[in-house]
């Protein structure tokens, strides 16, 4: 025969188990809006009966956990996506700088200035003689240097705001880093049974996502919870113990060293670090150097067939002058002829020094300014298969399709992310509808457990005061 | 599927940013008219439109030179003409000077009038176009290449041919020098010849060398005027196949950069249309809950 207050307790149970329903269902309403929360679900289960006499009596209901509703697989699969759209968006953006800079197909473009350039020499080809001519020559001439000045400051401005970014992303990946050992810690003395901290781990999860962007890492959960953090093989964390990166700037360039080994190379694969990394050496290797070579060639070429050619005045001695300022011989070797190309101060002052002529006392002579015009036509370039056109173009066309490319990337790698989002949402996402039934279906359970107590009571009411 | 309000919210905004991304590149090309604002839109046609622009900038350029040319070559021509006009005049009175009935003083009346035209053909030589000698060789400025004193004229300019570029590579003369015109021909000689004999009564020198000489010096002026006709031909033709070329490159410019307007507007409506759509679907979905019906 089981006690005349047994009924409460099981009501009791009722109405507690209700109530933690309602707390949950509170809980995932007021973190509707939480980046990174999972929905979260009281798991009731009911209580272990006991038997009496012949019967076996359920004795009731009990809250076993709370869930954390969260698909790890697509956590994994967000994280490797995260590393390529990191990767892909640090491309896009500065390649997009650069496309500014160039600002090609236009008439402001570097290769409209070349044209004018030329067509200046044919001009002064046909007009050696003509003063207005020459000091339209001087300018279009000095257009295009400073053209070339400003698309090499343009450029080498990209490659120090890429810098500074690698510095601030260096940072962002070891505060995030340091904030993910703690969090193992955290996990780890609050993990007791099988109750799991779930807003903790739904915090660590939500960092490692975002660090995943920055860097490529491979997780890997150790004991306790705690998971274990590698970049390029390397543990930048390890359980509650963190060692971050460092960002080597040095003339060679910049470097991303592991604190935990500062003199060996580490291999930083994918994400916002390694796209930074990425662009910057291909803007150093090909854009900023073809420039340099592009001005080089520029420089020689025309200060070659210049120097053999006389000018306006009546001085027969008076050859030997270049056109552009001089290269320093030896070439330093950080020296950028594109930075540095200039027309020469004497022919800025006196477009009389133009040496069209290639005989002295010979004004009508356009030949040496006709030959230096037949370089726009001239192999140059490229071991002498490109001319100077073609060897720009050929740099905007690579421009155009990596940057295309990365627009490309950007744009399907995003279309998959939303497609991730949306699929873990559906597993751990709050549902408002969702919630406020469950809050009705705890109410009216809670209601009736509170029936069943005031039933019992006047039962005993009956029982205690009534009989006898 | 479990649907979710935040799901919703994400999927409306994603579609209303691919709208406005469409919308704005769409209006980005009708307020440039053009197809392509940077090379990653399109790097093929990119470089294609680089390329072309370049093409047709030497076009622009070449035609300039033609024109150029075309203007020296005809005001030489026209030079050269008074020049045969000079030595045909010059004939003429060879022929009535050496003729035994003239009147006493009417040959000094002929050799005043050489004197005369030998003072035009200096001048002649002497012609200039946009303030540059045209018969002085590389010699344009400065002091005129034809120098007359007394009975000897002199030639200070040089032999030098003025060449330019008609097409990328191919270079023509465009000069005849005072040397070739003038002196080779020897047709200072010959006048001056002509007038001390008309001064001198001997019209067995004029019959004898003087008219031969003429027409010799004649035959070689001629040569050198069909020489610049033939130039002059060669101009014309270049001329009409470059703004030929002009044209279809134009033509293929304009078909690569240039948008078809009336396509891009009606686009533009479709995608406004559609994002309008989208906004009024969000404000009808994001709106009610559950909530909405609970007392």
């Amino acid at each position: 025969m089981s006690s005349s207050f047994f009924g409460l307790n099981i009501a009791l149970k009722g109405l507690q188990a209700q109530q933690k329903g309602m707390e949950v269902t509170g809980h995932n309403i007021a973190n509707a809006n939480t980046e990174g929360y999972s929905r979260q679900q009281a798991v009731l289960v009911q209580d272990r009966s006991i038997e009496i006499g012949d019967l076996r009596l359920g004795t009731g209901v009990d809250v076993a956990t709370v869930r954390r509703m969260r698909d790890d697989f697509l956590d994994a699969q967000s994280q490797s996506n995260n590393t390529q759209l990191g990767f892909w968006e640090a491309k896009q953006d500065m390649l997009g700088q650069v496309e500014l800079t160039y600002m090609e197909p236009s008439d402001n473009g570097l290769a409209n200035m070349m044209t004018q350039f030329w067509d200046g020499w044919q001009e002064l080809s046909k007009n050696p003689e003509n003063s207005a001519v020459r000091v339209s020559l001087v300018q279009n001439a000095n257009a295009l240097a400073s053209g070339i000045n400003k698309v090499h400051s343009d450029l080498t401005n990209i490659v120090e705001s890429i810098e500074d970014s690698a510095g601030k992303t260096v940072q962002d990946i070891n505060t995030k880093l340091d904030q993910i050992a703690q969090l193992n810690g955290q996990i780890r003395s609050s993990q007791t049974g099988n109750q799991a901290p779930n807003d903790l781990l739904d915090k660590r999860t939500l960092l490692i996502d975002q660090l995943s962007q920055l860097v490529g890492i491979q997780v890997q959960p150790t004991e306790s919870g705690m998971v274990d953090i590698y970049v390029g093989g390397r543990p930048l964390v390890s359980g509650t113990d963190f060692q971050g990166l460092t960002l080597d700037r040095n003339d060679a360039g910049i470097e991303v060293k592991w604190a935990g080994a500062p003199t060996e190379d580490l291999t930083i694969s994918g994400g916002k670090l390694k796209g930074l990394l990425d662009v910057r050496q291909e803007i150093k290797d090909t854009y900023l150097n073809n420039l340099d070579t592009l001005a080089a060639v520029l420089i020689d070429k025309v200060n070659t067939l210049h120097r053999s050619g006389f000018d306006l005045t009546d001085d027969v001695d008076n050859t030997g002058n270049n056109f552009f300022e001089s290269l320093p011989s030896p070439t330093p070797d950080n020296y950028s002829a594109a930075a540095n190309i200039k027309v020469s101060d004497q022919i800025l002052n006196d477009p009389g020094k133009l040496a069209a002529a290639s005989l002295a006392d010979s004004a009508g002579d356009g030949s040496i300014a006709l030959e230096i015009a037949q370089l726009k036509q001239a192999a140059v370039l490229n071991g002498d298969t490109a001319t100077f056109d073609e060897f720009y173009t050929d740099d905007i066309s690579r421009l155009g399709v990596n940057a295309q490319e990365a627009n490309r990337m950007v744009e399907n790698i995003d279309a998959m992310k939303q497609q991730l989002q949306v699929r873990q949402e559906a597993v751990a996402g709050v549902s408002l509808d969702e919630e406020m039934t469950n809050l009705m279906q705890y109410q009216h359970a809670f209601s009736a457990a509170a029936k069943v107590v005031s039933a019992i009571d006047e039962m005993l009411n009956v029982l205690i005061n009534r009989m006898g | 599927m479990r649907v979710t309000n935040k799901m919703i919210k994400m999927n409306s905004l994603d579609s209303l940013q691919q709208n406005l991304n469409k919308l704005s590149r769409l209006q980005d090309q009708l307020g440039s008219g053009k197809n392509i604002s940077r090379p990653s839109d399109d790097p093929i046609l990119a470089t294609r439109a680089m390329d072309l622009n370049g093409t047709l900038a030497e076009i622009t350029q070449y035609t300039k030179n033609v024109d150029d040319n075309i203007s020296w070559l005809d005001f030489t021509d026209s030079s050269l003409n008074d020049v045969t006009n000079i030595i045909h005049r010059s004939k003429e009175l060879a022929v009535e000077g050496a003729s035994d009935a003239l009147a006493e003083g009417s040959r000094d009346a002929i050799a005043a009038e050489v004197d005369q035209l030998i003072e035009q053909l200096v001048s002649i030589g002497n012609s200039s176009l946009g303030g540059r000698y045209i018969f002085a060789g590389f010699k344009t400025k400065g002091d005129n290449p034809f120098q007359r004193t007394g009975d000897t004229v002199s030639y200070n300019g040089d032999s030098g041919k003025i060449r330019r570029e008609i097409s990328p590579g191919v270079e023509m003369a465009v000069n005849v020098t005072g040397k070739e015109v003038f002196m080779d021909s020897g047709i200072f000689d010959t006048l001056t010849e002509l007038k001390d004999a008309l001064n001198n009564a001997d019209t067995d020198k004029i019959t004898s060398d003087v008219i031969g000489q003429l027409e010799d010096s004649l035959d070689k002026v001629l040569t050198g005027r069909s020489e610049m006709g033939a130039k002059s031909r060669r101009m014309e033709l270049a001329k009409e196949r470059i703004s030929r070329d002009e044209i279809n490159f134009k033509n293929l410019l304009s078909q690569f950069q240039d948008i078809d307007v009336a396509e891009i507007a009606v686009e533009l409506q479709m995608q406004q249309n559609i994002y309008q759509t989208a906004l009024s679907a969000m404000a009808k979905t994001i709106q009610p809950s559950l909530i909405n019906f609970l007392r």
